[in-house]
């Protein structure tokens, strides 16, 4: 599963997510961390009860599908990459299986009533592996570094709105924004925001950080073996020492796994966890992710441009039979919409898309001028889940006379030159994020940077604006809803399902924290015995 | 499938009994199945026995074989470089051998094999222990094959075609050694040849086998004086003999090919070939009767014919009416011509300086052709002839001179000749199985030049092609066949066929017989003067047989590694042969006589390679009437010897016509 | 008075060339092993369904209306995969689009090799060695690296549909075959050629004056055609297991297509505990014909070299 962040880096393009003030969202009904067969009942989630034991367990080993490319936070974007990140630095907050933000290296925040300025509680005599304090002035190099324009990191996107950051009373950093930002906690999130040491040198070669692990040795392309930091503020970890294990494949990784090489491999393909689970051996774990698979049609040209031919397929797509067949059960159906149940609090089912009815898509074809049907090429990155989903939308949008040509593309070739923003008709993975507002800045506004559809419509503009600046938790998920509903009405993706985060471990391995972002669980509460 | 009927033979020791035979008539399979070397889906019938010195060997166990195998009877086969191991030295090989003799030392086993090699003539024995066999020639192979059959002192020997692929005169000299070393160690031979005049001069007895049974066995004398039996007489009257030319008489054919072994009637096997045969013949197998004291003959008349009641006649398929030599005018004239290949220098030479001298193939040779007339060439492995032939067709391209056809000059590469010209200059090769096409009909073959040298069109063409078969006598219906429902002599008439198609001015014929069977050669040779008479086409005859040219040809050239040494009418090189070298081909020619025992002048050493042409006179190694120092520096000059017979050598003509006066007499005393 | 050869028996005349052509007498030649026949009825076999088949096949290839992964039963007589779709009904698919390839790409490659290997053989001299040396250089590399390069650069061309790079990208795999096969087939003809140039035969065409190309068709090619035939049959095996390798690497036919190394590569990983009927089917299939030309092409060399 190719987390959509990949990219960030390679197109230095915004990503100005805003978010509402969280206080609001902690309703943690949102359920939809299902566990499966966990024999000694250690729940992932809830992971500050599990660090009981200081004894020092074994080392945990952990199977990665794919190796880091580059470790300097500024451009660090794939999950392997941030794992390394987050295993050896700390981020300020963290967001958790539920998209809530939970305390990090700031223990406690607050915000003005004009949401422009944040205040946040650092905790104390935390220190970097090399004995140094972690001061105040570490923070702001930190964010200075990443919202430097010349650094061409998104990051720079990102925090535009910082106006200032400065010291508070106490240990407290204060961040002034020119606007309100709603979703301000989750932007310090992100995940390039790993807190470095004041005019630290060989960035992404030296890795001096405050974090749970301590590098002892890299080897690129093979592994990462990391100690514990005795003096972690969080408490010492409870494994004897973290070790990341790089394979070619998530195939080999799962295989290391039944191998017994290794304990812990996250993110694989449906069958395999099924498979898996299956199997008492293992302890499997999914959480639920806001990752999707979108079809979309291209809607400033034709056929795209004709609501009509829109509507036939929306019409001629079955997307439960979709959920069913190719998740297999996990993760959730979608609904033409990127705002997902994971969004507990903004996702609505009063708006559904149409049954399948294969008739009147033909005959809105037919009526916008494609009384034979319609042949196109249907693009999509060559891996094994998107191609399955492109075969099984070619048979289903077949009965309606729409005939799609398969054409599987290298991902270095499906993204390159920015190709797959040009295609009518493609279908993209996007990755899991902790709020909707940014897929809709990103992708859905007129004109927005990664609009692949080339959608246009004021009044998606109109809620999307509205529903990034108010800080009115009413009007946001007023504006949410009507969003979801003109998206379901006449937008340019289908959006079939959403799919789970997988995580198996050995069963004697506990206390693993999977994150929706492969790339973000943490490892320090883990346990191997 | 039987392959040999009936056969039986008794040999004597110090016997040298003759077994003649052609292809297909089962005599390689006796020998083999003498020495019980049988292959594995062959098998000897109950009821045969060999016998030999009181043992039945049929019933010997392959090991009791293998120890008979090495002490007393031993094999020289047909082909000498195929039973050589080449990954093994000669003198290793030979050691093999002789260890298993008895247990020697091994300083003596080296002994033996050296003496070994003197024995049997080998110059510079020493060097040829070290030497792989690769590295000797076909006589030095065959010379040790014999010495490797001579090592156990063997009570028998049999010799399977031991000359078939020397030249003549390599042939002379090894006939020669077998002859001197079987009576001197006593031991006796088989030996297995379809050459008659071998046989005439080496054996004590003969058996003619045909179709794999004996159809005549008895001393040589009287098989020669008086053959009893139609076959042996049929193939005695259509060997050319030395001297003999197409102008006294066509030779006898012997008209058909032998049964193929599937195929062999339960009734006499020669029945459908004879010139006597009667009723009886086609439905009763005669049986081998006794003609005499030691004779023996398998034929229902031989009665008749011993008596003089009836004359194996065989019919010469042609009417020969050969005109005398009246003035002609020359149709092709070759000027000087030269040929020297550039050996290629591998990285090794030329990094290493050395440059590997070139090949003079063909050295300056110039020769005129009559129209209507056979212009003869003769020369051994390594004289060049093939490649001269190869430059006048226009194969190859000369390196100097110049070839003209009537008057007009000819290119030098066949590809830039006209149409008019490839029309007047054909060629049949030696080779009948590779002449033809297997994929074409016999038809498509003849038509393919009519059509596009001639210019006929297709009907016409289909016509002329039945006219041509009819004209080499083959029926009609062979313009459906297959060349591989041929056999050999059927198929160098359709090749005659094709070369006549166009109706050319000069066929090249290069050894167009020597692949046949004897029966077969001599229609094929009649046929040859008949279409010359017919179509007044004029032939270049290249041939190593001596006594085929000089039947067929009317003006006969020598050749020897590139060069020509003597030219003249044949009548005229013939009685007697004034060039030395001339004088050992022809006395190289077994003679199909006992009754007369040539001489014959043993020509010392090997034919040189033509790579290390030997300076001065090329023939100055092994001429036995060498001047001196002379002949080893200076080329030998043209000297003239009255009409139209030119010599080149040192000595004087007249000289040499004296020298072949003084050892006539000697032979008569 | 002119003595003419007596006639010749027919019946029991060994017409080497009427045995091959004649139907009924090859066929005795050819079934005398019992290997042979078998392998030579799994090829018709499967030319058959891929001629045939396609209307005996009960469902459509991205048919996906069926349940997942569903066992071998009387209804799925080889099951279903994990979308859906009848196994039975795309192994019989897939048979017309394996052997199209493969056989027009061994067509191709046969071709112009044999041209090729004639040309150049018959030349011989400075053009012989310099395109032998070529020949053998391309040799060197194995087939299937040489098709992925070559592949890799079609493929991702991304030309304007309907151009010739188009049709170009589409056929790419059978380009690819003939490709890759020309020098294999070349090398072969050329040896051939090389032993037959010598005869005595070609020497009486090149003094006819008949021309180049006469010589190399008329007069050398059916001499070397028995080896070629032989190659040929044997590359087709080669073919049809490229053709499913480079399906199974994702770089042939593109889903949904029914091909057998595309279906290999689709249902392994983690679906393969699911469903590995989906897997095994098409792989036996590929398996039981590239075996079944390899007999096949057995028996074809034993009467060629026999005859």
């Amino acid at each position: 599963m190719v987390q959509k962040t990949h990219f960030i880096a390679e197109s230095a393009s915004p990503e100005i997510p805003r978010r509402v003030f969280l206080k609001v969202l902690v309703a943690g009904a949102a359920g939809f961390a299902v566990v499966s067969c966990t024999p000694a009942g250690s729940t992932p989630t809830q992971s500050a009860t599990e660090a009981a034991t200081s004894e020092a367990t074994k080392t945990l080993k952990v199977a990665w599908g794919g190796a880091p490319a580059g470790l300097d936070p500024l451009t660090a974007s794939a999950d392997t990459e941030i794992a390394f990140l987050n295993a050896v630095y700390d981020y300020l907050v963290d967001t958790n299986a539920k998209s809530e933000v939970v305390a990090r290296l700031a223990k406690s925040w607050d915000a003005s009533e004009d949401g422009k300025t944040y205040t946040l509680n650092i905790v104390e005599g935390v220190k970097f592996h090399d004995g140094s304090d972690l001061t105040l002035d570490d923070i702001i190099w930190t964010f200075d570094r990443l919202r430097d324009p010349a650094s061409k990191s998104p990051t720079s996107d990102l925090y535009k709105g910082i106006e200032s950051i400065e010291k508070g009373d106490g240990n407290s950093l204060v961040f002034h924004l020119s606007d309100p930002n709603p979703d301000f906690l989750f932007s310090l999130s992100d995940n390039h925001a790993v807190i470095l040491k004041a005019n630290a040198s060989d960035i992404g070669d030296k890795f001096n950080g405050t974090g749970p692990f301590q590098l002892q040795e890299y080897t690129k392309e093979d592994r990462a073996v990391f100690t514990t930091n005795p003096n972690y503020f969080g408490g010492v970890p409870s494994v004897s020492g973290l070790e990341f294990v790089y394979f070619p494949d998530v195939g080999a990784a799962v295989n290391a796994l039944k191998g017994g090489v290794v304990d812990v491999v996250l993110r694989m393909d449906n069958p395999t966890f099924k498979d898996l689970s299956a199997n008492v051996e293992y302890t499997s774990i999914q959480i639920a992710t806001n990752g999707h698979d979108l079809v979309r049609l291209r809607a400033d040209r034709q056929p795209g441009s004709d609501p009509r031919v829109r509507q036939a397929f929306k019409l001629a797509t079955d997307r439960q039979a979709i959920f069913d067949r190719t998740q297999l059960g996990f993760g959730a159906l979608g609904r033409d919409t990127p705002i997902g149940p994971l969004y507990a609090a903004y996702y609505t089912e009063e708006f559904s898309p149409p049954e399948r009815d294969v008739e009147k898509a033909k005959s809105l074809l037919a009526e916008a001028g494609f009384p034979t049907g319609l042949a196109m090429t249907l693009y999509v990155p060559n891996l094994p889940d998107r191609v399955a989903l492109a075969q099984t939308l070619a048979a289903q949008w077949e009965e309606a006379g729409i005939h799609v040509t398969v054409e599987p593309q290298e991902e270095s070739v499906y993204y390159a030159d920015n190709g797959w923003l040009e295609v009518d008709l493609g279908i993209t993975p996007w990755g899991s994020r902790p709020a909707p507002q940014f897929y809709l800045d990103v992708a859905y506004k007129t004109g927005a940077v990664w609009n692949e559809a080339h959608f246009s419509d004021p009044d998606l503009d109109k809620q999307i604006d509205i529903a990034g600046t108010t800080l009115d938790e009413d009007k946001r998920k007023a504006a949410y809803k009507e969003v979801q509903r003109i998206l379901i009405d006449h937008g340019p993706v289908i959006i079939p399902y959403f799919f789970a985060q997988f995580g198996v471990s050995a069963k004697n391995v506990g206390g693993v924290d999977v994150q929706p972002f492969a790339g973000r669980t943490n490892f320090n509460r883990a346990t191997n015995k | 499938m039987e392959a040999v009927h009936d056969f039986r033979l008794a040999i004597q020791s110090g016997q040298v009994y003759g077994l003649v035979g052609e292809s297909g008539s089962g005599k390689s399979t006796v020998a083999s199945a003498v020495m019980r070397y049988v292959p594995h889906n062959g098998r000897i019938e109950r009821g045969s026995v060999v016998n030999f010195q009181g043992v039945n060997l049929v019933e010997k166990s392959l090991r009791e074989m293998q120890q008979i195998w090495a002490h007393d009877l031993t094999l020289v086969p047909q082909n000498p470089g195929a039973a050589l191991n080449p990954s093994i030295r000669i003198g290793e090989q030979l050691a093999e051998l002789m260890r298993l003799q008895r247990r020697l030392p091994e300083s003596v086993v080296q002994e033996r094999v050296l003496e070994s090699l003197h024995r049997v003539n080998l110059p510079d024995p020493r060097a040829i222990l070290t030497r792989y066999p690769h590295q000797l020639s076909g006589g030095q192979q065959q010379r040790v094959m014999i010495a490797m059959a001579l090592i156990p002192s063997p009570q028998m020997l049999i010799l399977d075609e031991p000359t078939t692929n020397l030249d003549v005169t390599t042939e002379a000299t090894i006939l020669d050694l077998i002859e001197t070393l079987i009576r001197s160690e006593g031991t006796g031979a088989l030996y297995i040849t379809h050459n008659l005049g071998v046989v005439a001069q080496l054996c004590d007895r003969a058996a003619v086998m045909y179709a794999g049974e004996i159809l005549e066995d008895a001393e040589i004398n009287d098989l020669f004086a008086g053959p009893l039996h139609p076959y042996t007489i049929g193939l005695l009257n259509s060997i050319p003999r030395a001297g003999q030319t197409k102008r006294e008489r066509p030779l006898a054919t012997i008209p058909g090919k032998p049964p193929l072994l599937q195929e062999r009637p339960n009734a006499c096997v020669f029945s459908d070939r004879c010139p006597l045969v009667i009723d009886i013949c086609r439905t009763e197998k005669p049986p081998l009767e006794s003609s005499g004291e030691n004779r023996l003959v398998r034929c229902h008349r031989w009665r008749e014919i011993e008596a003089g009641n009836v004359d194996a006649v065989y019919p010469t398929e042609i009417e020969s009416d050969v005109a005398e030599l009246a003035h002609r005018e020359i149709l092709l004239q070759a000027h000087n011509l030269s040929k020297t290949f550039n050996s290629q220098s591998t990285l090794f030479n030329v990094l290493g300086g050395k440059v590997s001298p070139p090949t003079h193939a063909v050295e300056d040779v110039t020769l005129s052709i009559l129209k209507g007339r056979t212009y003869g060439l003769v020369g051994e492995s390594g004289s060049g002839k093939t490649t001269l032939a190869r430059m006048i067709i226009g194969l190859t391209e000369p390196t100097s001179g110049e070839i003209a056809l009537m008057g007009i000059d000819l290119q030098g590469d066949v590809r830039q000749r006209s149409r008019e010209v490839l029309a007047q200059l054909q060629m049949i090769f030696q080779n009948p199985q590779m002449s033809l096409n297997p994929y074409l009909t016999v038809g498509e073959a003849i038509r393919r030049p009519l059509i596009k040298l001639a210019q006929l069109t297709y009907t016409q063409a289909e016509a002329e092609a039945r006219r041509l078969l009819k004209a080499v006598n083959l029926r009609e219906e062979y313009v459906d066949r297959y060349p591989s429902e041929l056999s050999g002599g059927e198929k160098q008439r359709v090749a005659i066929a094709r070369a006549f198609a166009s109706n050319p001015a000069l066929i090249v014929c290069d050894e167009p017989v020597s692949a046949l069977d004897v029966s077969v050669q001599s229609a094929v040779l009649n046929l040859l003067v008949q279409l010359q008479e017919e179509r007044n086409a004029a032939y270049l005859f290249i041939s190593h047989d001596l006594a085929v040219v000089g039947y067929l040809a009317d003006y006969v050239a020598v050749m020897y590694l590139g060069e020509l040494f003597e030219v003249g009418y044949a009548r005229d090189l013939f009685s007697p042969p004034l060039h030395p070298y001339t004088e050992a081909l022809i006395s190289a020619i077994p003679v199909p006589d006992p009754a007369i025992r040539t001489d014959r002048i043993h020509l010392s050493g090997e034919i040189p390679s033509p790579a290390h042409k030997p300076t001065g006179c090329a023939f100055h190694t092994r001429c036995p009437h060498k001047l001196g120092q002379i002949c080893e520096v200076e080329s030998p000059p043209w000297q003239h010897h009255g009409n139209e017979h030119h010599i080149r050598c040192h000595r004087t003509p007249e000289e040499l016509a004296q020298i072949q006066a003084y050892l006539l007499n000697k032979a008569k005393a | 008075m002119a003595a003419i050869d007596p006639p010749l028996p027919v019946a029991n005349s060994p017409r080497r060339i009427q045995r091959l052509t004649s139907l009924r007498r090859f066929a005795t030649e050819f079934f005398r092993s019992p290997q042979t026949a078998i392998g030579t009825l799994i090829v018709i076999f499967f030319l058959l369904l891929a001629i045939f088949g396609p209307a005996f096949a009960p469902y459509k290839a991205n048919d996906q209306n069926h349940p997942v992964s569903h066992q071998p039963s009387a209804e799925y007589p080889m099951g279903t995969d994990y979308l859906g779709r009848d196994v039975y009904s795309r192994v019989i698919l897939g048979a017309r689009s394996i052997l199209v390839t493969a056989g027009a790409g061994t067509l191709i490659a046969v071709v112009l090799g044999t041209f090729l290997g004639l040309a150049v053989g018959y030349q011989g001299g400075l053009v012989d060695e310099i395109i032998g040396r070529f020949i053998d250089a391309f040799l060197a590399l194995p087939a299937l690296l040489i098709a992925l390069v070559i592949l890799g650069v079609l493929r991702n061309l991304n030309p304007p549909p309907g151009s010739w790079q188009a049709v170009l990208s589409d056929r790419s795999v059978l380009v690819v075959i003939a490709i890759v096969y020309i020098p294999l087939v070349a090398r072969v003809v050329r040896s051939s050629t090389l032993d037959v140039k010598t005869r005595e035969f070609i020497w009486a065409a090149q003094i006819r004056g008949e021309t180049w190309l006469y010589i190399l068709f008329r007069e050398i090619l059916p001499s070397v055609a028995p080896a070629l035939v032989v190659e040929a049959s044997l590359r087709f095996s080669y073919a049809i297991f490229l053709v499913a390798s480079l399906g199974f690497l994702g770089v042939g036919a593109r889903p949904p297509s029914p091909d057998w190394g595309l279906m290999v590569n689709e249902n392994r990983g983690g679906i393969y505990a699911l469903s590995p009927w989906a897997l095994n089917y098409p792989a036996l299939a590929i398996a039981v014909l590239v075996v079944g030309v390899n007999i096949m092409s057995d028996g074809i060399k034993r009467i060629v070299q026999r005859g």
